[in-house]
């Protein structure tokens, strides 16, 4: 019987020795947890929670913090990056607005010169023309995209022949798009999907994506159109050698441009016009880059 | 800490030579204890003053004492012979030399030690994972011996208590056997020394103390001095026949814990000063 | 910019030879520091030291800005001399080993990072049965698994073909500009290390025998024309006074460095040798990277 009795005893004490042991362990681990904590709020670091036992709610908790914490970062350098942009553009434009405006006063005062020939009067006053011109066009764009951003764009949607518009689009850069290099291949078929849409604003979204094609690409321009199950779908493709594939998740991004050294003065802001827009009339927009060939997909539900 | 246990654990799941080690060993011992029952057969065969003198053993596992057939065969006599040879430590030895100089062999060690963890929390955990590891395979050990010899002559009867410390005393030499394996596993570093040297010092070390106590002896002209009464391994096989002797017990448990403290104090040493490769 | 990694006259001495010898190195957050030296310079051992392999003999260290060791270890992905890997087990399981050592409350974290370096379909093929380049991406990833803010490789593309050479160099460079990871790594191959660095140390017998960003690098390796005279202080007057350029520098061995007129040395010889210079030798000269290295490496007495 005292054996029986004693062997109880032990049983408890051990049982009462494991128990105790859990539940330090568990006071522990919320204090380790607390103190990473301490640390990861205030520094900037890529370190997560860490766990030490395998307590399954524990490490669920971590994970749950832990992903909280990754989307706050990310937050963070998402902003970093736009304002950095914010930054290159904002110069960039005052740059852009600065040259034609003072080609521009250059071309006047050699107008109030007296002894200039009549001829040249004539060209001079064109050269003023022009610069005023892509001064307004610059402004012109910076103002729609504020508009855009501001959800202050009033569109008026119609039934359109999706095809008509892009066509028309194309038309506008197919000089240019040959002075490039090859000709550009088209292929847009004749009949055309309808969309609901606002017919400026699509065709502003054509023509950015390709004002884009025309500055960045480096020719073997293609232009496809095709009807699918559910709408439309057009694929712009040029051959490229500035985009790489980190550029690709910021394609659409305010201010983004990969060019870098400034020499073709974009805005960065093409793009992600077409974006908004192609998205405010319910489409979608997307990049690729494949063996050096970009290709933008816009898709359109039938209306 | 805990994350170094969880590691070394995960590791030690996955290392093969641990389940190959631990089929060698029950599958031994299994045979072992048959063997006694063939030689029970065949004892029946072999006139009774033959069976006075000295029968060389057959095999591994087997003491003269085990076929002067005093006393019955019994599961807690199987259970309790199976500690007498020598085939337990020189497994764990095998298990841990190999659990252990893998991290050096690999140099896996530095991810470990990169991370900030401290030298002595290595070993700890190398010990720790590898004293249950030793504790696993000595139950099972100690289980297929018992399972089986109960299969063949039954139960058995002897007291509680003296079974219970039986095996208690074997535990804590068999921990000692892991403080021993580990040290000397974290000295060499190198696989095969580590095996080799692990293998030597359960089977054949034995002749250190004895020779020293020889010369003792020798020099004392006296008889009485025998320090392999101090050495671990003698101690193991010292242990291994029911009922146990109250002053060994006390002996070998002082002889356990000297020798696991000596041999984790040199080893933890050595390891922390020096450099990982 | 703070500094992640700043030693301070480190040293570590192999019985009397001092393989790292008083060593101050400086990284900055947000640096690829390329790490150069020949076989045996010093690399290893001092990327040793870092991680706490070794214990310095002399010297000492700061991370993260005083950080404490330990704590900033944490934060630390290495990668020293080879990838340490269990040969016997998956890369599943090697990296499972390595999560529960960290603590990583997150389950699907050994996916994530296979998925970041492509090693997602290895299934249960043995670490042993890998080929160099496998080797190279898991251990990577091993370092990633961390969630590091420094990581610390050496010779990461030591041993790779071109396409894991691009592969790797790619993926560094994402983790550097999307994460804002600081990476210290060594090579061989300047041309490699030339593409992604952003600043370097050239490490010679144990002792750093250059510090310098990228832009000192170019302005180091300048095309110029090289000449060599018999008087430099005239010559340097006559630059001064009658070329009206500045841009030059003077060379032991009466050597002056021009960077103006690269085009014209026809008439700098002219100008010299009428002002009573004698010029014995005018030609064009600027190192390539490979040649600014091999100079400085090889030791004090090769100028």
């Amino acid at each position: 019987m005292n054996g029986v009795l004693w062997a109880a005893v032990i049983l408890l004490a051990i049982a009462a020795g494991i128990l105790s042991a859990f539940l330090h362990g568990y006071r522990r681990q919320v204090r380790a947890l607390k103190r990473q904590m301490d640390f990861l709020k205030d520094t900037d670091t890529n370190l997560q929670l860490s766990t030490a036992l395998t307590f399954r709610d524990v490490d669920d908790l971590a994970a749950g913090i832990n992903e909280a914490l990754e989307r706050h970062r990310r937050t963070e350098q998402a902003l970093v990056r736009v304002s950095r942009n914010y930054k290159d553009t904002i110069t960039s434009i005052s740059h852009d607005l600065r040259t034609p405006l003072t080609s521009a006063s250059g071309y006047l005062q050699m107008l109030r010169c007296e002894n200039t020939p009549l001829k040249k009067r004539e060209q001079y006053l064109e050269a003023i023309d022009r610069r005023i011109g892509a001064v307004r066009r610059l402004l012109d764009q910076l103002f729609e995209f504020a508009r855009i951003e501001a959800d202050e764009l009033v569109l008026d949607p119609k039934r359109l022949l999706v095809n008509n518009v892009l066509r028309d689009a194309v038309s506008l850069f197919y000089d240019d798009f040959c002075q490039k290099g090859a000709n550009p291949d088209v292929d847009i078929p004749d009949e055309s999907a309808i969309v609901f849409a606002d017919q400026d604003a699509l065709r502003r979204v054509f023509e950015n994506i390709l004002q884009n094609a025309l500055v960045h690409g480096d020719g073997g321009y293609r232009i496809r159109s095709e009807q699918t199950a559910s709408g439309c779908r057009i694929r712009f493709e040029n051959a490229t050698h500035t985009i790489e594939d980190g550029d690709l998740a910021h394609i659409f991004d305010r201010f983004y441009t990969t060019d870098r050294s400034r020499s073709r003065r974009t805005t960065g802001l093409g793009l992600s016009i077409a974006k908004k827009l192609t998205e405010r009339m319910g489409g979608t927009i997307g990049a690729a880059l494949e063996d050096g060939i970009f290709t933008i997909t816009v898709s359109f539900p039938s209306g | 800490m805990l994350n170094l246990l969880h590691t070394e654990f995960y590791k030690l799941w996955r290392q093969k030579s641990f389940y190959i080690c631990t089929l060698v060993l029950v599958v031994f011992t299994v045979l072992s204890v048959f063997s006694y029952e063939l030689l029970n057969m065949m004892a029946e065969l072999i006139p009774p003053e033959v069976a006075q003198g000295d029968i060389p053993s057959y095999g591994v596992g087997m003491s003269t004492s085990a076929i002067g057939f005093e006393g019955d065969m019994s599961g807690l006599w199987a259970l309790a012979t199976s500690f007498g040879g020598n085939l337990l430590p020189v497994l764990i030895g095998i298990v841990i030399a190999l659990f252990v100089t893998a991290d050096f062999s690999h140099g896996t060690l530095k991810n470990i030690a990169a991370k900030g963890f401290s030298r002595t929390s290595i070993y700890v955990s190398k010990l720790i994972t590898g004293a249950v590891a030793g504790t696993l395979m000595l139950l099972l050990m100690a289980g297929a011996a018992l399972v089986t010899g109960t299969i063949l002559w039954g139960f058995g009867t002897a007291d509680a208590a003296d079974v219970f410390t039986l095996l208690l005393m074997q535990v804590l030499m068999h921990l000692a056997t892991v403080g021993v394996m580990v040290a000397i596993s974290f000295l060499l570093r190198s696989i095969g020394g580590a095996v080799a040297v692990n293998i030597c010092v359960v089977s054949f070390a034995v002749l250190i103390p004895q020779l020293i106590s020889a010369f003792l002896n020798y020099l004392l002209k006296e008889d009485r001095v025998d320090l392999s009464k101090y050495w671990l391994f003698s101690n193991i096989t010292e242990l291994s026949a029911l009922p146990l002797n109250g002053d060994a017990v006390l002996r070998c448990s002082i002889v356990a814990v000297a020798t696991f403290a000596v041999f984790t104090f040199f080893g933890v040493y050595s390891f922390v000063r020096r450099d990982i490769k | 910019m703070p500094l992640i990694l700043e030693t301070s006259g480190l040293t570590k001495l192999y019985g009397g030879r001092a393989a790292v010898n008083q060593v101050s190195l400086h990284v900055k957050e947000g640096d690829i520091y390329g790490f150069i030296g020949k076989n045996g310079a010093g690399k290893t051992t001092f990327m040793r030291l870092v991680t706490g392999l070794a214990r310095p003999d002399k010297g000492s260290m700061a991370l993260f800005g005083g950080q404490s060791l330990t704590e900033g270890r944490r934060r630390i992905g290495s990668m020293i001399e080879y990838p340490s890997l269990y040969p016997n087990m998956t890369a599943r399981e090697n990296l499972e080993a390595h999560r529960r050592l960290l603590g990583i409350p997150e389950k699907n974290s050994v996916d994530e990072v296979l998925q970041t370096v492509h090693l997602t379909d290895t299934g249960n093929k043995e670490v042993k049965h890998f080929s160099l380049g496998m080797r190279q991406r898991l251990g990577i990833a091993q370092c990633l698994l961390g969630h590091p803010d420094f990581l610390i490789l050496d010779e990461p593309i030591n041993g790779l073909d071109p396409t894991g050479i691009k592969e790797i160099r790619d993926l560094l460079l994402t983790l550097n500009g999307e994460k804002g990871i600081t990476i210290l790594l060594s090579s061989h191959i300047l041309g490699e290390l030339a593409k992604i660095a952003t600043c370097y140390g050239i490490i010679n017998q144990g002792v750093l025998v250059d510090e310098f960003s990228k832009d000192e690098l170019q302005t180091r390796c300048r095309r110029c024309l090289r000449i060599q005279v018999d008087d430099v202080k005239k010559a340097a007057q006559v630059l001064e006074s009658v070329l009206k350029t500045d841009q030059f520098d003077v060379l032991p061995d009466q050597t002056l460095r021009l960077f103006a007129y690269l085009e014209d040395s026809g008439k700098v010889n002219t100008t010299l040798v009428q002002n009573g210079v004698t010029v014995m030798t005018i030609a064009p000269a600027g190192q390539d990277l490979e040649g600014y290295f091999m100079q400085r490496m090889g030791g004090y007495g090769n100028a």
